[in-house]
């Protein structure tokens, strides 16, 4: 038996076991006393939740309620608390404690803008302060989010530091988001950073499975498994100097989640309850627009198509208006696939304990119907569901055991319409409409026209012109029903004052069965032609991650001046995946729903397993409370190189001074000035290595009708090795005026040697596939800074602003002599590149001829002098003559109507190479990304948020949606202006002038597509987008106590995407065709990667409106 | 510190510690355990399991699947050059090809189909070179899959000189080798002709009749298509060269042969099948499902009822409605359907072709007539009107007739763009003007070696020119 569940319960029977172990050993114990008190803000006097009340020096500590009090079990004696919490400045006190007895200590924090006195976990759970690290690690704190219109981790992320690019990538309901740490890592390998819950690494895919697409977005993210109730707060590694420690996965950066533990004390509950609805904002969606046809022209264009093509007269009597030829006419008919979405979050969890046990545990439900609708077209729908829990359990069986088990677990039903740049998807082909071509006939069915633009049955009243009608689109569903556990347990042993152990096991699975179904009979309007009979396909993937980490932490003072702070230990995990999947197509009849019903069918299968451990080992070294050495590194083994190759050793180092810690800090104006004072530096190594499989030459099976066969299928490569990166970083925080203005400034440089690229060989060799092989280089680099200030901070109104930003670059400084690489192989409209000596993502595509005024000194390429235009259509001789036209030459040639097919532009190859793609046009990536914002609490009270996030700076966004709409002779061609070119072209009423202003028009603004990709379809996508919006009234606490006998309620009213200002004329410039596992749910290869800023068809991100009651007991 | 601990706890606490230790030991050894670093790949086969003889039908078979899947990828880019099928869909680099434009080697579909063709040429070469190791070393088991692999190796050098002016053949995996040359593409035709020879002398010796069928008909179509290439190249103005008939001794022995062969067979096709469970025929899903191009006009102007009409019968032609409909299959077949190879029709009209050349009498008794009544009786089995007679003048010119049968008889076969060439016609699509199309301005031109190949050859890199 190898089921999952078969280990988890063997990984569980283990956890016990060292959980009793461990708890004989602690047995021991000795006098206790406990504390007690309350924590709150210094100004207001509200009480301050989440706070860390911890013994200095050790693990032991708590967090307040959200009344602000805590309680501690901790032993006899004097003892030093310190408390810790974002947002405000730490303040230490000394308590003397009795046996037996309870002592208080109250707390008053002050509001400071800069905390280097939080506590960080640096690698494999070594927690440290991070003034002490020279590398930086962001820290999100759950709770300042807790009014924020946040429903799930990927918007906890975003916008919250500059070095982190959360992409959102489309608006369907539940779709998951990309992150991006620093930039690009990896050419091939995964860019998304390694993500740990309670120490335990978990399932970071995305997607449908191996085999179950939608096309491309409306992907979900096992990341939303996380219940975000749950979270207390996430702590971002930023590249490979912080993430040195976790190895060989780990180059891209680590997020790490820390969910909440109880407190001690009487249960507390917590309910929460959010109501909300959704809207794609208007205006986004330019109608669809066509010209009315002469008799003659719907004859042969019926010809042509294969459809049926209206004459002016038929389309009178659909629409119910007298139409005229030439006429143009637009009808909005992505407007019928548009609802008012609603959405339902329910929340309620209870902690406490006593000081030796304390507890957490959560509940959520949430529900979302998109602002996608449609329903009385088909079934296809965008929901999104979860049920989700999650529990704590913290045991301090002695003052030096510490026992944490967690546990979260999700079942989550996910929906999504076929989407994106896929031509059997309702959006698309709704913005493929041709209101010209409206019409109650197509190629099977029939119905009549009702008078207003609808037919009373079959029929194809959005005027497609190829594929499919809406309705038919509508019919097809793709569902994903997941469960997802993670388990946890730590446990922490303080042997010695000095010397402390932890160990940690951990357990993440993910049962997810996905389901693309169309049902029998789905050609409901007699025009659509792919599996008239049905067809599904389901894919079931389940994944389990094992974790198991020990490590060591000896702690020394080397007389008054030095201390020491060493960690050793080893980290492993095996991750195993199978991802199996059937497909059948072909129903006998209707209600049938499963593969095996299928005339055809398939199955497929996939199985692997990685197993990756390492030792670590990392020494701190400290000067005087001020200055601060670290050194450190891991050798890593994985079975990607089998057990004869050797392992990879990633080294780190970095330091840390911090000048105000000096007594004689704050003696001068300028030092008053300074509150706080830090400078540091970091250098690191971490890897990503390849797949499994990767260095093998192997064969594929790939059956003939004469039996099973075998096909080359990698063609293998002995040397292959981990591609590293090295990273290093200086920076400095600054805070002035008491804490209440900081700096936060980083400058961070990163090369990838022997980046792992997937090189094509040649294809007459008999190699279908990409090999990977060690021959890239990656450098990248940027700055990130933020800027927080607290210019007013009174009981009655505080206000603190930030904002922060991120200027980065990333670059493929060598590929060897591989060939470049193109996202979405072969099909030629997506041009982001990898290329040598380019930016990544680079865009590559058609040029027109330029003016030759501006044409290199020397060069020979095709150039327009003045009043030649980019035709070769004729000549003098009214014949093509070689040479571009003249506008005289062409005012002769457009003596005549003309079609638009005709009308080929000259494109330019610059270089001269034969290749007339090759012309850089931009990148995909914005050089600048950031956020701000402000927080404010007026009269105690309210409270009031708001962040903004933009993007800019050699931003380029493909709109791939207009170049279609703009260029495609047979679907495209339905913007207004495309409609006006082509109908002032053939339109024989028509002046010579008009039509050559036309060709201009459609020269330099509307021809697209092959061969000319690349051409009229990039567009500047820098945005600023009114991101969060959050207004929150809290019941002053005496009032909801005394009158309503609770601890607090809270009401909030928050929005979400509210405006957006960018002069990107497309959809949504965060649109992108790849979501987070749109291209490959592992997250890997050049479509992942470098997929960026490709507006396909996609869906505008929603407008959000939520209503939120909160409520303690 | 532990200034206040007492000793016997510090003891107790320094045991603990050590076991600690020596457990985080363990613990470490277990993690770097190197057994833990051998996993399973259970997905694909090593490279080494193929040097096992008991793997010689799978790599055979193998071949027959790259080369089924090849001939339809490269068949549904030249279908669509010529005037079997029209675009009607969203992608324009169909159009490119539709109007005639068939040289751009960044076109998606001809560099999408072209690495197939390029697996399909190594996996017949890999399992010919394999599997006759085997059978040297007394391993084969069964020399059929030998004899097939010949086969498939014919078929594919056949293709290849059929589809492209230029093709790098001695590749092997990372090593990659020159492209042949324009000039001596019909090299490959030579080395179709020799492994056809060597197939036929294997399946005689097993007396597999059906293989000697397809290996002698496809010599006969390796020499055939030879002499055609013959016709057609130097391209350009010019084309055809000479007479556009072949007419060539050893075509006709291997065409008689083979027919004799086949007599027992009626309407003898090798055809590619494909299913759901092997693979599918590439061209269905761009035409019968997506509906990118549909059956020309030159075949079918709308409906099947406007299919394509017998000159001398006046009905829908047949042959034409047979292979349109199957061809269209059902929802369940519309990926699937079965792409002829080789047929008896081609062969009589090879016959008949040699016959027109050499001087027929071009009466009804002439071998020119009973070859295209050989054909015309396969569609007409049970009714005397199919007869056609080259002497009555009411019925088409001979080479009208030669062209239609051909036309008819071969549709979706590899074979309609080298007619259209040889025969001066053109189809109906072509841009004749601004700017004229490759196919009218350069007859005989064919598919390059395209974009992914040209970008990872080194020698294309070095010497773009030796890759045009």
């Amino acid at each position: 038996m190898t089921s999952p569940l078969r280990r988890l319960a063997a990984a569980l029977a283990c956890g016990s076991a060292l959980v009793a172990c461990v708890g004989v050993l602690g047995a021991a114990g000795q006098g206790t006393g406990t504390i007690r008190g309350e924590v709150v803000d210094a100004t207001t006097g509200r009480p301050v939740d989440g706070a860390h009340v911890y013994l200095v020096g050790t693990d032991i500590g708590t967090l307040t309620s959200a009344d602000g009090r805590y309680q501690l079990n901790v032993r006899a004696g004097e003892i030093v608390l310190r408390t810790r919490r974002v947002g405000y400045g730490s303040v230490a006190r000394k308590v003397t404690v009795t046996a037996g007895q309870i002592a208080q200590a109250d707390f008053a924090l002050a509001q400071a803008v800069i905390g280097l006195d939080a506590v960080v976990v640096t690698g494999a759970g070594a927690q440290t302060e991070k003034r002490k690290l020279g590398n930086t690690i962001s820290t999100i704190d759950a709770g300042t989010l807790r009014n924020a219109p946040v429903t799930n981790l990927s918007e906890q992320l975003a916008a919250r530091d500059p070095a982190v690019a959360v992409l959102p990538s489309g608006g369907l309901v539940g779709e998951g988001a990309r992150i991006r740490i620093r930039r690009t890592t990896s050419l091939t390998q995964a860019n998304e950073p390694v993500v740990y819950v309670d120490g335990v690494r978990i399932d970071r895919s995305g997607g449908f499975g191996d085999n179950v697409g939608a096309g491309g977005g409306g992907t979900p993210s096992r990341l939303d498994d996380i219940n975000p109730e749950a979270v207390d707060h996430v702590e971002i590694l930023k590249g490979a100097a912080a993430a040195t420690l976790y190895g060989s996965e780990a180059s891209a950066g680590v997020v790490q989640i820390f969910t909440k533990t109880g407190s001690a004390g009487a249960p507390r509950w917590d309910f929460m309850s959010a109501q909300g609805i959704s809207t794609y904002p208007a205006g986004r969606y330019a109608p669809d627009a066509g010209w009315v046809p002469t008799d003659s022209i719907a004859s042969a264009r019926s010809a042509s198509l294969g459809i049926h093509v209206p004459t002016a007269t038929e389309l009178s009597a659909f629409y119910g208006q007298t139409l005229q030829p030439f006429q143009i006419i637009e009808r909005p008919f992505v407007k019928d696939l548009f609802e008012t979405g609603y959405s339902g979050t329910y929340s309620a969890s209870v902690s406490g304990g006593s000081p030796a046990v304390t507890y957490f545990v959560n509940g959520r439900y949430s529900r979302e119907n998109g602002p996608f609708g449609g329903e009385a077209l088909g079934p296809a729908r965008d929901i999104d569901r979860r049920a989700q829990g999650s529990a704590s359990l913290q045991i301090l069986p002695t003052d030096r055991v510490k026992i944490r088990v967690g546990a979260l677990y999700v079942d989550a039903h996910h929906e999504t319409p076929n989407n994106n740049n896929n031509i059997y998807a309702p959006l698309t082909n709704a913005m493929f409409g041709h209101p010209e071509l409206a019409s109650c006939i197509t190629p099977r069915d029939s119905s009549r026209p009702t008078g207003d633009g609808h037919c009373t049955g079959a029929g194809n009243p959005d005027g497609v012109a190829s594929f499919g009608t809406v309705r038919e689109d509508m019919q097809r569903t793709n569902k994903q029903d997941a469960k997802h556990f993670t388990g946890s347990l730590n446990v922490a042993y303080e042997a010695l004052s000095s010397l402390s152990f932890e160990g940690t096991l951990g357990v993440d699975v993910v049962s997810q069965l996905s389901a693309a179904f169309r049902p029998f009979g789905n050609g409901v309007d007699g025009f659509i032609n792919v599996s008239p009979q049905g067809n599904r396909t389901v894919d079931n993937r389940t994944q389990r991650i094992l974790t198991a980490e020990a490590k060591a932490t000896w702690k020394r003072r080397f007389g008054e001046q030095f201390s020491s702070v060493f960690v050793a230990g080893g980290q492993g995990f095996i991750t195993k995946l199978e991802d199996e999947g059937s497909f059948g197509e072909a129903f006998p009849g209707p209600g049938l729903e499963v593969t095996s019903a299928g005339a055809n069918q398939n199955a497929f299968e996939r199985l692997l397993t990685v197993v990756n451990a390492g030792v670590l080992g990392q020494e701190q070294l400290g000067f005087r409370d001020y200055a601060f050495l670290t050194v450190g590194g891991r050798y890593d083994r994985n079975s990607a190189f089998g057990k004869t190759k050797r392992g990879a050793f990633y080294p780190k180092a970095s330091v840390s001074v911090q000048p105000n810690q000096l007594p004689s800090w704050g003696n001068s104006a300028l030092t008053q000035t300074i509150s706080t004072l830090r400078l540091r530096a970091a250098i690191g190594q971490s890897g990503l290595q390849p797949g499994a499989f990767d260095k093998f030459t192997t064969f594929g099976p790939l059956a003939s009708e004469l039996g099973p066969g075998l096909v080359l299928s990698n063609l293998g490569n002995p040397d292959l090795k981990p591609e590293v990166s090295t990273e290093w970083e200086a920076g400095t925080e600054i805070g002035l005026f008491h804490d209440r203005a900081a700096v936060d400034v980083t400058y961070w440089r990163r090369v990838t040697h022997d980046a792992l690229y997937p090189r094509q060989y040649p294809p007459s060799g008999g190699a279908i596939n990409l090999q990977l092989t060690n021959i890239g280089e990656i450098r990248a680099g940027g700055y990130d800074a933020t800027v927080s200030v607290l210019p007013i901070n009174r009981a009655d109104l505080s206000v603190k602003l930030f904002s922060n930003i991120g200027w980065g670059w990333a670059w493929v400084t060598r590929l060897g002599s591989a060939p470049p690489l193109k996202v979405g192989g072969s099909y030629p409209r997506y041009r982001n590149f990898v290329k040598e000596g380019y930016p990544v993502g680079a865009l590559f595509g058609a040029k027109l001829p330029g003016p030759c005024s501006q044409r290199a000194a020397g060069a020979t390429y095709l150039c327009l002098n003045p009043g030649e235009e980019p035709f070769d259509l004729t000549g003098p001789a009214g014949k093509p003559d070689g040479k571009p036209d003249s506008d005289q030459e062409l005012l002769a040639y457009f003596a005549q109507p003309r079609t638009l097919n005709s009308l080929s532009p000259l494109r330019v190859d610059e270089n001269g190479d034969g290749n007339f793609l090759d012309h850089y046009l931009g990148k995909s990536t914005p050089d600048w990304q950031g956020s701000f914002g402000a927080n404010a609490t007026i009269l105690r009270n309210v409270e009031l948020g708001a962040l903004f996030e933009y993007k800019f700076g050699n931003y380029t966004i493909t709109n791939l949606t207009d170049a279609f709409r703009k260029s495609n002779p047979v679907i495209g061609r339905n913007l207004r202006r495309a409609a006006e070119v082509e109908a002032t072209m053939v339109n024989p009423a028509s002046t010579p002038d008009q039509r050559l202003a036309a060709a201009r028009t459609w020269a330099y603004q509307l021809k697209a597509l092959s061969p000319y990709d690349g051409l009229n379809q990039n567009e500047n996508g820098k945005f600023l987008r009114f991101r969060e919006l959050s207004i929150t009234y809290n019941v002053p606490p005496r009032w909801a106590q005394e009158r309503l006998g609770v601890r607090y309620v809270s009401l909030t009213a928050a929005g979400r995407n509210l405006a957006l200002w960018t002069p990107y004329s497309g959809v949504d410039p965060e649109i992108n065709e790849y979501g987070r596992g749109g291209a490959n749910a592992d997250l890997n290869g050049i479509d992942q990667n470098f997929g960026d800023a490709i507006d396909a068809f996609g869906f505008a991100l929603p407008r959000r409106f939520s209503f939120t009651v909160r409520v303690g007991f | 510190m532990q200034t206040g601990l007492d000793a016997p706890l510090a003891r107790g606490r320094a045991r603990d510690a050590g076991i600690a230790l020596r457990s985080l030991g363990l613990a470490l050894g277990f993690a770097a355990c190197s057994s833990l670093l051998d996993v399973k790949n259970p997905n694909n086969v090593n490279a080494s399991d193929l040097d096992n003889p008991t793997a010689a039908p799978a790599i055979a078979n193998g071949a027959l699947s790259a080369l089924a899947y090849g001939w339809g990828a490269i068949l549904t880019e030249y279908a669509t050059v010529s005037d079997e099928l029209t675009w009607i869909g969203s992608r324009d680099g169909f159009r490119e090809l539709d109007v005639g434009t068939l040289t751009n080697p960044t076109n998606e579909f001809t560099d999408a189909a072209f690495p197939f063709v390029g697996r399909a040429r190594w996996m017949a070469d890999l399992a010919i070179k394999r599997l006759s190791k085997f059978d040297s070393a007394g391993t084969l088991k069964n020399r059929d899959d030998l004899a097939r692999s010949y086969l498939y190796g014919a078929i594919v050098y056949t293709m290849i000189a059929d589809m492209f002016n230029n093709f790098p053949i001695g590749s092997d995996m990372q090593n990659a080798a020159p492209p042949v040359g324009r000039d001596k593409m019909d090299s490959l035709y030579t080395v179709s002709m020799g492994y056809a020879t060597r197939g036929i002398a294997l399946a005689q010796s097993t007396k597999n009749t059906g293989l000697e069928t397809s290996l002698t008909a496809m010599r006969a179509r390796a020499r055939h298509a030879k002499d055609v290439w013959s016709l057609l190249h130097p391209v350009g103005s010019g084309v055809p060269h000479g007479s556009p008939f072949v007419n060539d001794a050893s075509v006709l022995t291997d065409a008689r042969a083979a027919l004799a062969l086949a007599s027992a067979t009626t309407d003898w096709k090798f055809r590619f099948s494909y299913s759901a469970t092997t693979v599918d025929n590439y061209v269905g899903a761009w035409v019968n499902s997506r509906q990118e191009m549909r059956v020309g006009d030159a075949y079918i102007t709308k409906t099947p009822a406007d299919t394509l009409r017998d000159p001398i019968t006046g009905t829908v032609d047949p042959e034409v409605r047979r292979a349109a409909i199957e061809f269209k299959g059902t929802s369940a077949t519309q990926f699937y359907q079965p792409l002829t190879v080789l047929s008896a029709r081609e062969l009589y009209l090879i016959l008949a072709e040699a016959a027109l050349a050499a001087g027929d009498t071009l009466t009804a008794a002439g071998q020119f007539a009973v070859n295209i009544n050989a054909v015309r009786l396969l569609n007409y089995p049970d009714s005397a009107r199919y007869k056609y007679d080259p002497a009555n003048a009411a019925q088409p010119r001979p080479v009208a007739m030669l062209i239609y049968e051909r036309k008819a008889n071969l549709f979706l076969q590899n074979r309609r763009l080298h007619d259209l060439y040889r025969f001066g016609q053109t189809a109906d699509k072509w841009q004749m003007a601004t700017p004229v199309a490759e196919t009218v301005s350069t007859p005989g031109t064919l598919f390059p070696i395209t974009q992914v190949e040209l970008l990872s050859n080194p020698f294309c890199v070095a010497t773009p020119t030796v890759c045009y």
